[in-house]
């Protein structure tokens, strides 16, 4: 198993329209099991050159009331941005009010082949076709301006 | 005397089933051999019938045999994502970029109406009671189209969200919008939508409502995209999640398909869940058959023919639906559960079998007894018995229910067994030796009253004690049994009426009725004394199977045979079953055939749905009180719902389309055809999804040959059809018999030519008679006419004569006399002649209007040869003139020879520049003298009038004309030669 974490995702969350935005570059991902893959991930698959960042924006489907502190069951529906490629998601999320900052556990898979990511022939045995992703992210309150 | 002894036998072990055993027979279709990786996301019937597909790379139609691509090459991105027909037989086609198009009669066109248009996906069309189109996108709300112009209907006129994904109408006429954030229901108001919207605070379970089918009663199905499914009661306000769906974990619902009694949910990436709705909510999961394997499902369709298309996102299938399902067979195995370790179980050579009252399938594959609970929820038990200890096994080959709830259990050479179905205890039926080693074949019942017929004959019984464990038996006396059923006897059947039918190995027919037997054999009509299965429609008529004649019905006079003239496709019957519709359903070796008795049409069913070779044993049939049929056979258990395919239905006729010389017109407007748009090519379909090959035409053409002509093809060509009307008819049928057949019509006129039609034969014949009058009034005046025009000729001619005799020919001829008598003395004197000749001829002929053209040719021969005298190799002429035209044709005297004089005149004619005049008749009948030219540098004095005079006698003597050709080349002119009056 491969896998790589990175420390700057960076979002918005606009409770009242409902809307959020998250970004990450592609570059900022460590960890790996060695640092061919760490560069064939940038190089070859991602092409981090071409599309530095990954993105997730949309909306937020369920009505629940963010300001009240407490555990909601939420989907996120938007655009996921991988590699250049767009597509519509909905992914499902946990979110934990408190005291106004807001705490977001999210799991999902993004297949491969649907971000036009090309594996070569030779690893594509090694390298599976779906990538786990895990999110956890912390929003603290902004104020107006 | 049987007497009951003590339960000895327990039951052996339990097979825990785990996956669902009954899946639907799938096949896989190729949409586009040349192009791979086609996802075909929406599909629709059309009116006709014709199955379209929406896919990733453009639109397709399909008859059950071809996918013929439709282009849309207007359109950038073809990816379709929304398809529809609207009520005037308009296919709308949603694009992924938005786009729409819209395909009438076959032409394609890309809707631009006025208004905003939408630029993100299409999901759903719907048309209104007022024939508006609504249209619904993704992220840009809603558009009805009315009026030629697009409105958009989006959040901020009250809609619930702009993503909006399904639309449906209901009864009210109110237009259902499914959305991101609940349903929004629209009711027109003022040309406006007022709307009311519904949401998880209404009770919905889930907000985003991917699919909504209205079903009848008022009532719709919503498809969620986490929470499944639920049913929204209109008239009650409340959404009901089916007991069988509340824990619902297949995932985002992405299409629904309702059948008679089922509702089929293609899921986002868990393949198909299949509910029955009804009393008995049960659930099946299907994610894999043979060779296929479903994940994400695009859409879904039923046919008409009970099957289900199943657009996977990866591949194309079809499903036999509801009507047959299988258990067990082949590659779809029942996985089977022990202590130790899985196994994969397969059912073989399944005797009997039987559906209890209690819901469990009894059916006895391998020599072994298996029961299924069919009613444990969404997931079946399999529990397997054995009947005898040790490793003895046994073929279980009668099964049998009595009014106790006992189940009784017939062996080959074993006997008979009864076991209590709730606790699973046996006992045995202890008797004499030949009772204890009875080969039973079938078992039935009324009552107490007990019926056992095997490889022994018949035997009855009384039953004792019937509601215990400790029953006893008592064979009752059967006055003339002695004189029946003393063969085989191959199955009993107690009729509506408490009448026992006994199908026996060679003694026909035979009944029990009122204490007497009765037996119907070859002497009454018969053309079998093999019955094998006897049963009862639900009018009261008995069927009966037999060995190679088919199957009879006997309503208690008659025997109607039906056989392979009838349309039957084995005549050697195992079993057949009746439905609650009164079709009857007949078991063969290769197959399972339907009838109809009202219309006597036959469906079949084999390798289209995945019973080919069956093999199905002997009287391996029962029905359940749900009217299902349940048959065991060679590989596994069949499951026919007659509820999902009550009607039998025929292939549907369609006409394609009618070609002009291969060029293809629109038979729905063009019915007039000119004389010469005489080749017509007609092509047509019999659709019949479920096995087009299968399908048989007829088809005539009214006008041209009223007789049916038979054949397999799917277009005929009628080359040179004379004018007048035609009527083009074809049906199409799945065997040779089209009583019932579905006809397609093409009604036409060839136009004869203009110059057949009366209008135009009553005008020539009203110019004839006026040209006539004109003649007759003209005549006279004309004769007059042509006197003077004679006195003038003379004149000319003479005038003519007197330019001919001119000096420089009389001076060129003594020169060339004078070196010809110096040469020769003897050719001089022939030139002297030959000159004589020539001016007597002149003479003779001037008074004449024409010689003949020998005549003329002769005289021009003197004059040539006096030329040629001159000239000697320098002139030279080439004649080609048939001899019979030189007798028989005319001309004005002097003409060639003119012509003649002319070349030689106006060419310098040296051993530079010889000169050829050639005369030979045209393919147009005129005489042409040709010569070539080499202009003399001086010309010789000419008035012109040689020519001009011979084109001004034609114009008297004839009404054709003389042609003057002049080149740098040559010089020809073609004169007309005249024929004697």
């Amino acid at each position: 198993m491969i896998s790589a974490t990175s420390n700057s995702l960076h979002g918005l969350i606009d409770l009242e329209k409902r809307t959020f935005a998250l970004r990450i570059l592609i570059r900022s991902f460590k960890g790996f099991n060695s640092g061919l893959q760490h560069e064939h991930f940038n190089e070859n698959y991602l092409e981090s050159e071409k599309f530095p960042d990954a993105s997730f924006r949309g909306k937020i489907i369920e009505q629940d009331d963010f300001t009240q502190d407490g555990k909601y069951s939420v989907r996120a529906k938007g655009i996921l941005s991988l590699h250049g490629v767009e597509q519509e998601r909905i992914i499902k999320s946990e979110v934990t009010v408190l005291n106004g900052n807001i705490h977001v556990e999210s799991k999902f898979i993004i297949l491969v082949p649907d971000h036009d990511i090309k594996v070569p022939r030779v690893v594509h045995e090694k390298v599976a076709s779906e990538i786990l992703i895990e999110v956890k992210a912390d929003f603290k309150k902004k104020t107006e301006n | 005397m049987f007497r009951k002894i003590t339960p000895l036998l327990f039951f052996i072990f339990i097979l825990a089933g785990r996956s669902h055993a009954q899946v639907p027979f799938f096949k896989l279709f190729q949409v586009d051999k040349e192009r791979n990786g086609i996802r075909v996301q929406k599909l629709i019937r059309d009116d006709k019938g014709f199955i379209w597909l929406g896919t990733s790379e453009g639109l397709y139609k399909f008859n059950g045999i071809e996918f013929s691509k439709i282009t849309t090459e207007f359109v950038r991105d073809s990816s379709v994502t929304a398809l529809f027909e609207d009520s005037h037989r308009k296919i709308w086609v949603g694009f992924r970029s938005g786009k729409i198009a819209t395909i009438e009669n076959n032409e394609v066109k890309l809707f631009v109406p006025a208004g905003k248009l939408p630029k993100t996906s299409i999901h759903a069309f719907l048309e209104d009671k007022d024939s508006r189109v609504w249209i619904s996108t993704n992220g840009e709300g809603v558009f009805r189209y009315s009026n030629g112009k697009l409105d958009n209907i989006s959040s901020k006129d009250g809609l619930s969200d702009d993503y909006t994904y399904d639309l449906a109408l209901t009864a009210d006429s109110a237009i259902w919008i499914g959305t991101d954030q609940g349903i929004s229901i629209c009711k027109m108001k003022e040309g406006k939508c007022e709307f009311k919207n519904l949401t998880t605070a209404d009770g919905l379970p889930d907000n985003i409502v991917r699919v909504l089918l209205p079903d009848g009663n008022d009532n719709m199905w919503i498809g969620m995209q986490d929470k499944g499914i639920c049913n929204y009661h209109q008239k009650e306000k409340t959404f009901v999640v089916p007991e069988a769906l509340a824990n619902w974990n297949y995932g985002q619902v992405n299409c629904l398909v309702k059948t008679e009694n089922n509702l089929w949910i293609g899921t986002e990436n868990d393949g198909i869940v299949d509910f029955s709705i009804g009393n008995r909510e049960s659930v099946r999961h299907f994610v894999s058959g043979e060779n296929v394997k479903l994940s994400k499902i695009n859409d879904l369709l039923e046919d008409g023919e009970y099957n289900i298309w199943i657009a996977d996102n990866n591949q194309f299938v079809r499903s036999s639906g509801e009507q047959f399902n299988f258990m067990a067979n082949n590659e779809s195995n029942v996985m089977v559960e022990n202590e130790e370790h899985e196994k994969m179980e397969q059912f073989h050579f399944i005797h009997t079998l039987l559906k209890d009252h209690f819901g469990n399938l009894w059916f006895t594959p391998d020599q072994g007894l298996v029961k299924l609970s069919l009613d444990a929820g969404s997931h079946e038990q399999l529990k397997k018995f054995k009947i005898i200890p040790g490793k003895d096994l046994v073929d279980i080959t009668a099964l049998y229910e009595d009014r106790y709830g006992y189940l009784w259990i017939g062996t080959m050479g074993r006997g008979i067994y009864r076991m209590n179905i709730l606790t699973g205890s046996f006992i045995k039926l202890r008797g004499d030796s030949s009772t204890e080693k009875a080969s039973i074949l079938s078992i039935a019942g009324n009552d107490d009253d007990l019926w056992f017929a095997g490889l022994e004959g018949i035997k009855r019984f009384r039953i004792e004690n019937g509601e215990t464990d400790r029953v006893s038996i008592h064979a009752i006396e059967l006055n003339d049994i002695q004189n029946f059923g003393r063969n085989y006897v191959y199955s009993i059947f107690i009729d509506s009426r408490r009448r026992v039918w006994f199908g026996t190995d060679d003694e026909g027919l035979i009944v029990y009725d009122k204490g007497k037997f009765t037996s119907y054999t070859t002497a009454d009509g018969l053309r079998s004394n093999v019955i094998y299965s006897v049963t009862e429609d639900p009018t009261g008529n008995i069927w009966f199977s037999t060995l190679k004649a088919g199957i009879y019905m006997f309503d208690g006079k008659t025997f109607v045979n039906y056989s392979a003239g009838e349309g039957l496709s084995d005549l050697n019957v195992y079993s057949i079953a009746s439905d609650q519709y009164g079709n009857i359903t007949i078991v063969n070796k290769h197959g399972i055939d339907v009838l109809d008795p009202a219309t006597g049409l036959f469906s079949y069913y084999d390798r289209s749905v995945g019973i080919e070779e069956i093999n199905a044993d002997l009287n391996s049939i029962t029905k359940d009180k749900d009217h299902t049929i349940w048959i065991g056979c060679e590989a596994g258990i069949i499951r026919i719902r007659p509820s999902a395919m009550k009607k039998i239905r025929q292939p549907q006729t369609v006409l394609n389309s009618a070609a002009i010389f291969m060029e293809q017109v629109d038979h729905l407007h063009q019915n007039r055809f000119s004389y010469d748009e005489n080749n017509l090519t007609f092509s047509y379909n019999g659709l019949w999804f479920s096995d087009p090959e299968k399908v048989f035409y007829q088809y005539k053409l009214e006008g041209y040959n009223n007789t049916w002509i038979s054949s397999r093809d799917r277009s005929i060509t009628y080359p040179k059809l004379s004018p007048g009307k035609y009527t083009f008819i074809v049906r199409s049928s799945l065997n040779s018999r089209f009583s019932h057949a579905q006809e397609a019509r093409y009604s036409f006129v060839i136009t004869p030519p203009f110059w057949q039609l009366w209008w135009f034969k009553t005008i020539i014949a009203l110019i004839g008679v006026a040209a006539l009058r004109l003649y007759v009034s003209n005549r006279e005046r004309r004769i007059k006419h042509l006197d003077q025009l004679q006195k003038e000729k003379i004149e000319f001619q003479f005038e003519t004569l007197r330019n001919q005799v001119n000096p420089h020919f009389l001076f060129n001829s003594f020169n060339t006399l004078i070196s010809i008598i110096e040469e020769s003395p003897k050719v001089a004197v022939e030139y002297v002649e030959r000159l004589s000749e020539f001016f007597r001829n002149i003479v003779m002929y001037r008074e004449k209007d024409v010689i003949t053209l020998k005549e003329e040719i002769e005289l021009l021969d003197t004059y040539f040869f006096l030329q040629k005298k001159r000239y000697g190799q320098n002139l030279e002429m080439k004649m080609e003139v048939p001899e019979e035209i030189k007798n028989t044709r005319f001309v004005p005297p002097l003409t060639l020879q003119l012509l003649m004089e002319n070349a030689v005149k106006h060419n310098s004619v040296s051993k530079e520049t010889p000169l050829l005049v050639e005369i030979f008749l045209n393919r147009h009948g005129k005489l042409v003298i040709k010569n070539n030219t080499n202009r003399k540098i001086t010309k010789e004095e000419s008035s012109g009038m040689g020519l001009q005079n011979i084109i001004s006698r034609f114009k008297l003597l004839s009404d054709r004309t003389v042609e003057i050709k002049s080149t740098d080349e040559y010089f020809e002119v073609s004169i007309p030669l005249l024929k004697e009056e």
